[in-house]
């Protein structure tokens, strides 16, 4: 009787995770969705709660060290060569006690909270991201779950979403633990993981710029320990500028942000922050020059949002003819949006809400999603980092997209006079992905 | 006694120190190392060359890409595990064998083990916690089931059954290899994306009148 009392209270206290008992989600839309149990780990500010552990106990980080060198050398072998472990002149090391505390019943999971109570500096940079709004780091988890998608679709699909806004909520994502390593994060690889991929060819954009190209011939030789400053690097890395001399933030100078949007270059707030370019492309090139760019760049925006203008207006006739297919009506209701039982409708363009009408929508809004978050970025990301080679893909992506969704748009006309009836209900309705989706979400 | 007498002859050059020099062609690989399978590479001169010495590069990760450029390199590259190989990975003790964490992140061997199958989920613990590897193993389980429902909608749809197999692919070399990109934008969206390009295929054949 005791052996299995015994068994079954190791399976339970091993089944007590560190999520609460009842998890809700967070955000605007939280009472909708549960959180998949991977999210206490790209959250745990939100849902770590000290878990039942089988080793019983408190130690000290000497302590700590010596179990888990064998049982997870990984972590040691990491902490040893940290700057916690051998600070600098004048510095207490940190153990894992620090971080972690002492209880191993009631261990603690790192937040961003935790690593300012002596990393007050950046810790503080970061919070005050927050009013620069999108697309700051310090936003990025309130804005995956904010997210009509994240809120709609299962979330294991979506576990994929959190790991790099996880940027917000953890601080090892650009020096990871458990080195912590700065010369890591000064480093542009530091920052593809998540800046890379078709919405945000940010790291093909800046290996194929010139600066790129020079710190892919000798980079991996210069000192990575000295600060983002003037005279220390021979062409600047994704940190130099983005996040210069060092600070936390990274949207404090964003002018045309994501790229989904068309604003207004030089706008009083952006007029500011071009300059503030300008200065910091200065520490290597001539003012003048550095200016000529960014005009560069203003006028490769005004043709990218050309044309995909042209392809909204196609798709805001077809809406109004009632000539989309399968119409809002015969396909599953745009997410999270209570007006769609009494008007379902097509959502065209960032205002309307398209970032969450790429699935469940008609192949020419899916044609123009694609154009709008493919090859227009990577336009965008092309002309911001001075690659050539991506913008001319981009607007080549572009021309063949737009003449792909005209096409589109005549054959639907075509085929709203003289088509067969044929109710697309069904097909769009349903599925085994769409059925999980509807019922579950 | 002889047959001790045959053993320590033939060894004679190993534990004496001295490691013939080579080159070598298969058969002779395999004369000394004889319990080593080369699994499904078939070979062992095209990854460990056809002398002594070549190991502590066979371990890093570019002797695989050479051959697996595709998304399985991409994936791992992009992961925060392929990131810190490419960072640190030359000032690493490449001499000493894929294991016990003895580089800071998993290269393609020390997970994928050519010469025999490793517990992948075991490896992990060198370095991450058992809660932790559990609980990515089983969201992961869940993300792929997903993408099956994908694949299964995709052929009651019917059309082209290919349409979807790329995005898949990437979606699970996405979950194998932590990349968040090929989990989702090559992945999951992407899939998405195929899903409507065969259903509005499919919706424009019906509706059309020759």
């Amino acid at each position: 009787m005791s052996r299995a009392l015994i068994l079954l209270l190791l399976v339970a206290s091993s089944a007590l995770a560190g999520m609460p008992d009842d998890p809700k989600g967070v955000g605007l839309y939280g009472k909708l969705w549960k959180p998949d149990p991977i999210h206490e780990y790209w959250d745990p500010g939100a849902y770590h709660r000290p878990e039942r552990e089988r080793v019983e106990g408190t130690f000290t980080g000497a302590e700590c060290v010596d179990c888990h060198a064998g049982a997870t050398p990984g972590i040691v072998n990491d902490w040893k060569a940290s700057r916690h472990a051998t600070p600098s002149a004048g510095k207490a090391a940190v153990a894992c006690d620090g971080c972690h505390g002492t209880d191993h019943q009631a261990l603690r999971f790192p937040t961003p909270a935790d690593c300012g109570s002596c990393h007050a500096d950046q810790h503080g940079q970061m919070r005050a991201e927050r009013r620069h709004g999108f697309p700051s780091h310090a936003l990025a988890m309130e804005r995956a779950v904010d997210a009509r998608h994240f809120v709609d679709k299962p979330k294991a699909e979506v576990a994929a979403c959190l790991q790099c806004h996880s940027v917000a909520t953890k601080c090892d994502s650009c020096h990871t633990r458990h080195r912590f390593d700065a010369a890591e994060a000064r480093r542009p690889e530091a920052c593809l993981t998540c800046h890379s991929g078709p919405p945000h060819p940010d790291d093909e954009a800046f290996f194929a710029s010139a600066h790129g190209k020079r710190y892919l011939a000798d980079g991996q030789d210069w000192d990575w320990s000295k600060p983002l400053r003037k005279g220390n690097y021979p062409v600047p890395t994704c940190a130099y500028c983005h996040m210069a001399e060092g600070k936390h933030q990274v949207a404090d100078k964003a002018i045309w942000k994501f790229g989904l949007r068309e604003v207004n270059p030089l706008s009083a707030e952006n007029q500011v922050k071009r300059k503030r370019w300008v200065e910091l492309c200065a520490d290597c090139h001539d003012k003048d020059q550095s200016a000529a760019w960014l005009k560069e760049m203003d006028g490769e925006r005004k043709k990218s949002w050309a044309m995909l203008y042209r392809a909204e207006d196609i798709l805001r006739k077809l809406r109004s003819d009632d000539l989309l297919s399968p119409s809002p009506k015969d396909r599953p209701a745009y997410p999270v949006d209570w007006w769609e039982k009494h008007w379902p409708r097509a959502r065209i363009g960032a205002v309307e809400g398209q970032a969450s009408a790429f699935y469940n929508v008609s192949g020419i809004e899916r044609s123009h999603f694609e154009m709008w978050y493919f090859d227009n970025l990577r336009a965008y990301k092309g002309a911001a980092h001075g690659a050539s080679s991506l913008v001319e893909e981009g607007h080549k992506g572009m021309g063949v997209a737009l003449e792909a969704i005209a096409a589109e748009a005549a054959e639907l006309r075509r085929l709203g006079r003289e088509g067969r009836s044929f109710d697309p209900a069904p097909l769009w309705k349903h599925g085994p992905y769409t059925d999980l989706n509807r019922e579950r979400n | 006694m002889r047959a001790l007498l045959l053993f320590l002859t033939l060894a004679f050059p190993v534990w004496a120190g001295e490691v013939p020099p080579g080159p070598f062609t298969e058969p002779e690989c395999l004369g000394c190392h004889e319990g080593y399978l080369a699994k499904a590479h078939g070979g062992c001169i095209g990854c460990h060359g056809d002398r002594h010495g070549q190991l502590p590069q066979v371990r890093k990760s570019q002797a695989c890409i050479a051959c697996h450029d595709g998304p399985a390199a991409r994936s791992h590259q992009t992961s925060k595990h392929g990131v810190i190989e490419t960072l640190e990975g030359r000032r690493w003790d490449w001499s000493k064998p894929l294991a016990e964490a003895n580089q800071r992140a998993p290269a393609c061997a020390y997970c994928h083990r050519p010469h025999g199958r490793a517990d992948k989920e075991a490896v992990c613990l060198d370095c991450h916690s058992p809660r932790f590897v559990a609980t990515v193993a089983e969201s992961a389980k869940r993300s792929l089931e997903i993408g099956h429902l994908k694949l299964e909608e995709g052929r009651a749809v019917g059309g082209d059954p290919a349409a979807l197999e790329k995005s898949f692919s990437a979606l699970s070399f996405g979950l194998a290899h932590h990349s968040p990109d090929f989990q989702w934008w090559y992945g999951h969206a992407a899939l998405d994306g195929d899903l409507i390009r065969l259903k509005a295929a499919v919706t424009r054949q019906r509706r059309f009148r020759p």
